[in-house]
C-alpha cells in the first residue's frame, strides 16, 4: 500500500476517466493481449542471452564441456536418465561419429526445451539432437512445462495435446480429462519458474573443476555410481523398496508394458507426437531435421513400439528401449536405484541406442 | 485458492461478471457472499462449518444485544458471544499448544503422561475473522449502530472473500455503509486496482517467494552453518519476505475489493522507515493496530489510568497481540519484545526525540529496523534456542559457520531497499495510477510475462494465512 497511495491518487472524484462495461472488457482484452506478446518478447529475448548471464552453474559448466570437448555431430539433451545412462564413448567407437551427453539431473522439460532452444541458434556443427522430451517432469504431472508459455501456440494448440495425451494415459471421461488438464496446465502458466526449475540443481563453487574435469573426460557423462556416495539416501531407499517388494522391478516393467500393449500403435505414436509437440512446435523444418526424440528407462514410454513420428512433414526419429530385447532392464541388480541404471548396464543400454541409430 | 494461482483469476472472473451483471443490491451481496463461501470452502469444504458458526454467533449475538431490555443483559450477550467466539480460536489455534505445554510440565516434575491424539486443523485466516466478528459485537454493545444487520449482511461483513484469510481486518463501521451504496462498474478505478494488483503481485510472487527460498529458509534451517554477517543477511531478508508477502497480499485484497466497488483499509506505510516502534506500529499492519488499540488496549485502560498501568496495557496488549499470531512461546515473546520497546519508548519520549533532525532520525531508523529484526527471529525461528542463537550472533556472539552469501546478495538488498525508499518517496504509485488504464493494462500484461520467469515453481502460500 505504501508504493502505491491509490487511495489517494485514483478515487478522487473527477480526476480519473470512467470506464463502463464494454472499456472494462476492453482493458482486460488488452492485458491479455499484452500479456501475450509480452510472453513472445520475453522468449526471444531469452535466447539472445549469453549462456552464463541466465544458466546456473550446472548448465554453464555442461555447455562449457561442449563446446570445450567439441566439435560433436551428435548431442543428446535430456534428465538424469539421459546423463547417467548414455555413454559418449559408446556410441563414438559404435558408430564412429562424436557425441556429448548434455543430459542434467533434475532437467524438467522446460530445461530441455531452453537447451534445445539454445543449442539450435549456436553456430555449430550438431548433426543430430536427440532429446527426451519429458525430462524430470514426473510421468503424471503436466504441469512444469515452460512451453505452454512460450510456444507460439499457446495455448489452444499445447493444451489440445495434452487434453489427448492425459486422454490416453488415463482413459478417464472426456469431460474428466479436459478440465482436469485445462486447469492443471494453465496452472502452470501461471508457476513457470524456469529461473528457479534451473537453480535447483546448481554447483558449488568449489565442485565445479571436479564436475568440469569429470565432463571433459567424459563427453558429458557419469554413471550414477562415480556421483553417489555408498551412503547416499536413494540408494537406501531403492534397498528398502526391494525389501519390501523383491519384484518391484520386473513388476513395474509389467505395468508399463501392459500400459504400452492397450494402446494401438496409432496411440502410441499420437502419445509420443502429443508431448514432443510442446518441444518442437516453434522448431524449423531445416532445424526438426537435426532433431530425435529418446526416451530411457524407467520412463514408461520407453516400452512403446514407435520408430517414428511424422511433425511439420518432418521424420523425426524416435528410440524406445522395450524389454524384449533390453532384458537387462528387467533385474534388479542392474539398477542402481529406482531411476538409474548402475554403469554396466548403461553401456548396454548405450550399445542399444546405438545399434538403433548409427546412421538414421 | 491464493492470488497467484490461476485458479483465482479463474474464480474472480466467473464472480466479477455475475457481481455486476446482477442489479439489485440484495443480489450483489448475495452472490459475493456465495463467492466468498466458495473461496474459502476451496482451502477445505470443513472450515465452511466454522465460519458458518461464526456468523451465527455473531448475528444472534447483534439481534440480542440490540434487543436487551436492560444493560445486565446486554453485556452477558457481549460476554457469551465473545467468549464463544475465543472459545472458538483458542480450541483451534491453541489447544495443542496448551495440552503439550501441560504435558511437558508433567513429565518435567515426573508425572507420566502422554499426549492426547488428537489433530485439530487449523482453519486459515480463523484470526482475522474470529477478530473482524468480535469487533462487532463489541461496536453494536457500544452503540455505534443504529439497528441490527440482516443474516445475509452479517454473513457478507465476516466473509467478505478479497479479506477474509488474512485482513486487512475491516471495522463494521465502515464496512456495512458501503452495503447500502449502489456501486457502479463506471465508479472503479481501474488504474488504482492495477497499479495496486500487479505492485502487489510482484512483491508477493517475485521478491517475497525468491528471497524465502535463497536467503531466508537456509539460515533459519541451519543457523550454525553461517558466518554473522550472513545470518544478519538471512533475518534482514526475512524481514522483507514478511513485508512483502503480507503487504503484497494486502494490495492486490484491497485491489480486488475495490474492483466490486468495496475499499479496505490501508494496512501498511513503509513500516521499516518508521523512526521509533511507537511510529513502526502505526505502520504496520494497521487494521490489526488498530483493532489492537481500540478493543484491548482501551478496554484495558488505555493510559488513563496513570503510568504504570500504562505500561502494564501496553505489555498485555502487545503479548497477546503476539499470542493472536498464534500459541508459541516464539510469539509470546516476539510481542513482549514490542510491549517492552513501547513502554521504554513511551518512558523516554523516543518518538519525539527522533522524530526531528536528520541524525536522530537516521539513528532511530537504525536502531528500530534492528529492533524489529531481532523480534522477527523468534516470529520466524522453529524454536526458541535457535532464537537465541541466531539473535546472539546479530550481536557479535560467536558462530562456527563460515558460509557466506557474498557480496551481490548484500547489493540486492541494498537495491531493494533503495528501490523501496525511492518508490514511496517520489509516490510513483500515484503517479501510475493517474494513466489511463488501457495503458496500464498493457503494461501490467507485458511486466507479467517476464515477471512470470521469475515466479518460484510452485506457489508458496501467504505467511499470514497460518494466522
Amino acid at each position: 500500500m505504501d508504493i502505491f497511495e491509490y487511495e489517494n491518487a485514483s478515487s478522487k472524484p473527477g480526476t480519473r476517466t470512467v470506464y463502463g462495461p464494454v472499456s472494462v472488457a476492453l482493458i482486460f482484452v488488452i492485458f491479455v493481449f499484452w500479456l501475450f506478446v509480452g510472453g513472445m518478447l520475453t522468449k526471444a529475448g531469452i535466447r539472445q542471452l549469453p549462456k552464463v548471464q541466465f544458466f546456473n552453474t550446472i548448465f554453464a559448466v555442461k555447455q562449457a564441456g561442449l563446446e570445450y570437448t567439441g566439435p560433436h555431430q551428435n548431442v543428446l539433451i535430456g534428465s538424469s536418465r539421459v546423463h547417467r545412462q548414455f555413454s559418449p564413448a559408446i556410441l563414438e567407437s559404435a558408430c564412429g561419429e562424436t557425441y556429448y551427453n548434455l543430459g542434467i539431473g533434475g532437467a524438467d522439460s522446460a530445461n530441455i526445451k531452453f537447451l534445445l532452444d539454445w543449442l539450435l541458434v549456436q553456430d555449430t556443427d550438431v548433426e543430430r539432437i536427440w532429446i527426451e522430451p519429458i525430462g524430470a517432469d514426473s510421468f503424471d504431472r503436466t504441469g512444469t512445462d515452460r512451453n505452454i508459455f512460450y510456444s507460439p501456440f499457446w495455448p489452444a494448440g499445447l493444451l489440445r495435446d495434452r487434453v489427448y495425451d492425459n486422454g490416453i494415459a488415463q482413459g478417464n471421461s472426456p469431460t474428466h480429462v479436459i478440465s482436469g488438464v485445462y486447469l492443471n496446465s494453465l496452472t502452470s502458466y501461471f508457476s513457470v519458474g524456469a529461473l528457479r526449475g534451473l537453480d535447483k540443481v546448481d554447483l558449488t563453487v568449489q565442485d565445479i573443476p571436479y564436475q568440469f574435469g569429470l565432463i571433459a573426460e567424459n563427453n558429458g557423462y557419469t554413471p550414477l555410481e562415480q556421483f553417489l556416495s555408498p551412503r547416499d539416501q536413494r540408494l537406501a531407499d531403492y534397498q528398502a523398496i526391494l525389501a519390501r517388494n523383491p519384484n518391484f522391478v520386473t513388476q513395474r516393467f509389467s505395468a508399463f508394458t501392459t500400459q504400452a500393449n492397450n494402446l494401438s500403435a496409432e496411440d502410441q505414436r499420437e502419445f509420443i507426437h502429443a508431448r514432443a509437440r510442446g518441444m518442437l512446435s516453434d522448431v524449423s523444418r531445416a532445424d526438426l531435421e537435426r532433431v530425435g526424440l529418446v526416451f530411457p528407462p524407467p520412463d514408461p514410454r520407453s516400452q512403446f513400439s514407435v520408430d517414428s513420428i511424422v511433425f511439420k512433414d518432418v521424420t523425426i526419429p524416435v528410440v524406445t528401449f522395450p524389454t524384449a530385447e533390453n532384458e537387462y532392464l528387467l533385474d534388479a541388480g542392474n539398477w542402481m536405484d529406482s531411476g538409474h541404471l548402475k554403469g554396466a548396464s548403461a553401456v548396454s543400454l548405450t550399445e542399444y541406442f546405438a545399434a538403433v541409430t548409427c546412421g538414421r | 485458492m491464493i492470488f497467484t494461482e490461476f485458479r483465482f483469476i479463474v474464480f474472480y472472473l466467473a464472480a466479477f461478471i455475475v457481481y455486476w451483471i446482477a442489479h439489485f443490491k440484495r443480489a450483489r451481496i448475495a452472490i459475493l457472499t456465495l463467492a466468498s463461501f466458495i473461496f474459502y470452502g476451496a482451502w477445505d469444504w470443513r472450515f465452511l462449518g466454522l465460519i458458518g458458526a461464526v456468523i451465527a454467533i455473531t448475528y444472534i449475538a447483534q439481534s440480542t444485544v440490540f434487543f436487551a431490555k436492560s444493560q445486565a443483559r446486554k453485556r452477558i450477550a457481549v460476554a457469551t458471544s465473545v467468549s464463544l467466539l475465543l472459545l472458538i480460536l483458542g480450541v483451534f489455534k491453541y489447544f495443542g499448544f496448551f495440552t503439550d505445554s501441560m504435558v511437558s510440565l508433567l513429565q518435567t516434575v515426573g508425572i507420566p503422561v502422554s499426549s492426547p491424539v488428537l489433530d485439530i486443523i487449523l482453519p486459515v485466516g480463523v484470526s482475522f475473522y474470529i477478530f473482524q466478528a468480535m469487533g462487532y459485537i463489541i461496536d453494536v454493545a457500544r452503540h455505534e449502530f443504529e439497528e441490527p444487520e440482516d443474516l445475509l449482511s452479517v454473513a457478507f461483513f465476516i466473509s467478505f472473500f478479497p479479506q477474509l484469510v488474512a485482513g486487512p481486518i475491516v471495522r463494521a463501521q465502515d464496512f456495512f455503509p458501503q452495503m447500502q451504496i449502489h456501486h457502479r462498474l463506471r465508479d472503479v478505478p481501474w488504474s488504482g486496482v492495477i497499479v495496486l494488483f500487479v505492485g502487489g503481485f510482484f512483491k508477493k510472487a517475485v521478491i517475497a517467494d525468491n528471497i524465502g527460498t535463497l536467503y531466508v529458509d537456509p539460515v533459519f534451517a541451519d543457523p550454525a552453518a553461517y558466518s554473522n554477517t550472513d545470518i544478519i543477511l538471512g533475518v534482514f531478508a526475512y524481514a522483507t519476505q514478511i513485508y512483502c508477502d503480507f503487504s503484497g497480499y494486502s494490495d492486490m485484497a484491497i485491489a480486488v475489493s475495490r474492483s466490486f466497488g468495496y475499499q479496505l483499509p490501508v494496512n501498511f506505510r513503509a513500516p521499516y522507515f518508521s523512526t521509533s516502534i511507537t511510529v513502526f506500529w502505526r505502520r504496520w499492519h494497521i487494521s490489526l493496530s488498530n483493532w489492537l488499540r481500540d478493543y484491548l488496549y482501551i478496554s484495558l485502560g488505555g493510559n488513563r489510568a496513570g503510568q504504570l498501568k500504562t505500561y502494564r496495557n501496553l505489555m498485555a496488549t502487545m503479548i497477546l497481540g503476539g499470542l493472536w499470531h498464534g500459541a508459541s512461546w516464539n510469539f509470546l515473546f516476539w510481542g513482549y519484545i514490542h510491549g517492552a520497546a513501547l513502554a521504554l519508548e513511551r518512558l523516554f519520549n523516543v518518538p519525539k526525540l527522533t522524530a526531528s533532525g536528520v541524525a536522530g532520525r537516521l539513528l532511530g531508523f537504525v536502531v528500530t529496523f534492528y529492533l524489529v529484526c531481532v523480534a522477527w527471529v523468534f516470529f520466524r525461528s522453529s524454536n526458541f534456542e535457535v532464537s537465541l542463537f541466531i539473535v546472539s550472533a546479530m550481536f557479535g556472539g560467536e558462530t562456527p559457520g563460515s558460509t557466506h552469501f557474498g557480496m551481490a546478495a548484500w547489493g540486492l538488498f541494498l537495491a531493494l531497499g533503495l528501490f523501496h525508499f525511492g518508490v514511496y518517496h517520489l509516490k510513483v504509485g500515484r503517479f501510475l495510477a493517474r494513466q489511463p488504464a488501457p495503458v496500464l493494462a498493457a503494461g501490467a500484461g507485458l511486466l507479467m510475462a517476464v515477471l512470470l520467469l521469475f515466479m518460484p515453481t510452485e506457489a508458496q502460500p501467504f505467511i499470514y494465512f497460518q494466522f
